[in-house]
């Protein structure tokens, strides 16, 4: 049975497959990324992070640029504005960053080249991995959540999994998919399970994408992923006003530094988010999840910043 | 006998000289065929930024060979190129093309996909130019050669039933 590696590995084409043939099957299970530069024989990082190489064939800079092709689906043009956010999302979900030579015309950043490296992250679903936070955040009916987690703690799959929860439930679902990895919506299917209830916006820009679900789709929860920038927080507001509930995911490592940042308070404050969820830094599903109460988290926060004033004050008196 | 040897000797004429004319209304008709695709691409490229293998599956009903093969292929799971390369292999149609017009054939193949979709569309745009003139080619070719080959074939099938009898 083929395993989520091996899908992934698929869409870097016959060349790079072949390379990979010598990788034991408990290596492709925990795999975490595929990695790829040139000079240097293709690797894996592995949940614990470290990296394992196979082989010692080193690659060329022709089968890297190749791989790129082949994720591209040979339509470089079908790509170019994630291209210019210097990555790809591709059949799957997964998503594939370059390490390249950037191309600009004037000081607009138009294209990539000199393809030096790849990055595949690959997507991985887990049905149910969202129940610790379901069970406890929308038994008292759906509100607003705040998933934050570091980067690969899982804050996508919990998305994922939240949405297939609320939409198999009969609940109305719209997935705001700016870079296509929630959903990873692929010739109008999805490869994952999003339940029948679910409606997805793929490749619109957040504040959009929010917009437009409230107009025409009438959802009763929204789920977007990395939302933080001045348009996002008002489209956010609109969406709450027109009565849906907002589930989204912040970067952040832990409640501090969550607060110190301008953009999360600001979210915080605007009133969408009754609760937020802190994943551990690599969340291995089994493991509790510190969930916080929204409001508990803005009162810390003014009496901290009250107390900063009043010492600057004294300070200055 | 002789003379329905003559006779068969003369239909043999008739339709090798039809078979050469056919052969260039053929060509024309693929020349013709490439040069509309080329169109239909930068339309779907222009408006929908149509990736190339939902873009060539579209394009599976087309009267040429190779992009209706090559979208077979590519709807099986093979990768683009790798159809591609399939489909000009394996296309009768080819081979009653000159080798510049064969030519263009694999470039397109092996060139599109490779630019934004402002090069794919100026690309494209100077492949349906090159596909028509090729055309053009092709039609005047079949202008003046038709009827050669339609006398040709006829007076050739006499001239042999002549020696026959």
């Amino acid at each position: 049975m083929k395993t989520e590696f091996d899908n992934a590995l698929c869409t870097m084409g016959a060349q790079i497959q072949k390379l990979f043939s010598v990788m034991p099957e408990e290596d492709k299970r925990s795999a975490c990324e595929i990695r790829l530069r040139t000079g240097i024989p293709p690797s894996i990082t592995d949940s614990s992070g470290r990296t394992i190489s196979y082989g010692n064939e080193r690659l060329t800079p022709y089968q890297v640029e190749e791989a790129f092709m082949h994720l591209c689906g040979h339509s470089v043009y079908s790509h170019t504005q994630e291209l210019r956010n210097g990555f790809i999302t591709v059949k799957g979900g997964h998503r594939a960053g370059f390490g390249a030579r950037a191309v600009y015309d004037g000081d607009r950043l138009t294209g990539i080249r000199e393809i030096s490296s790849i990055n595949l992250r690959i997507a991985r679903e887990v049905i149910g991995c969202s129940t610790q936070l379901t069970d406890r955040v929308f038994c008292g009916g759906l509100c607003g959540l705040l998933v934050v987690g570091v980067p690969s703690s899982g804050k996508t799959t919990q998305l994922r999994d939240i949405a297939r929860y609320l939409s198999e439930s009969g609940r109305r679902v719209t997935v705001c998919d700016e870079r296509g990895e929630i959903a990873a919506m692929c010739g109008c299917v999805s490869p994952f399970r999003l339940g029948r209830c679910c409606d997805v916006l793929t490749g619109f820009a957040k504040a959009e994408a929010m917009l437009r679900a409230v107009r025409c789709l009438n959802p009763q929860a929204i789920i977007c992923d990395e939302i933080g920038s001045g348009e996002e927080v008002s489209a956010l507001c609109e969406a709450v006003n027109a009565g849906a509930c907002v589930i989204a995911s912040v970067h952040a490592s832990h409640e501090e530094e969550l607060m110190k940042r301008p953009q999360c308070v600001k979210l915080l404050k605007t009133g969408a988010f009754k609760r937020v969820a802190f994943l551990p830094k690599k969340y291995l599903y089994d493991e509790e999840i510190k969930v916080k109460d929204a409001g508990d988290l803005i009162e810390n926060h003014r009496s901290v910043t009250d107390r900063y004033m009043r010492s600057a004050d004294r300070l200055g008196a | 006998m002789k003379i329905i040897g003559a006779l068969l000797i003369v239909i043999c004429g008739v339709l090798i000289g039809s078979e050469l004319r056919e052969r260039l209304r053929s060509r024309v008709r693929i020349l013709g065929e490439y040069e509309s695709v080329c169109l239909r691409m930068i339309s779907m490229i222009r408006f929908q930024h149509t990736p190339l293998d939902r873009l060539i599956v579209k394009l599976k009903d087309s009267d040429s060979d190779v992009i209706s093969m090559c979208g077979l292929y590519v709807d099986e799971g093979d990768d683009f190129r790798e159809a591609w390369e399939k489909a000009v292999a394996s296309s009768g149609e080819i081979q009653l093309l000159r080798e510049e017009e064969k030519k263009l054939i694999k470039e397109l193949g092996e060139y599109i996909g490779r630019s934004d979709s402002d090069g794919e569309i100026t690309m494209l745009g100077g492949m349906k130019e090159e596909f028509g003139k090729a055309a053009k080619r092709a039609q005047k070719e079949l202008s003046e050669k038709s009827r050669v080959y339609s006398v040709c074939g006829v007076l050739g099938g006499i001239m042999c039933a002549l020696m026959v009898i």
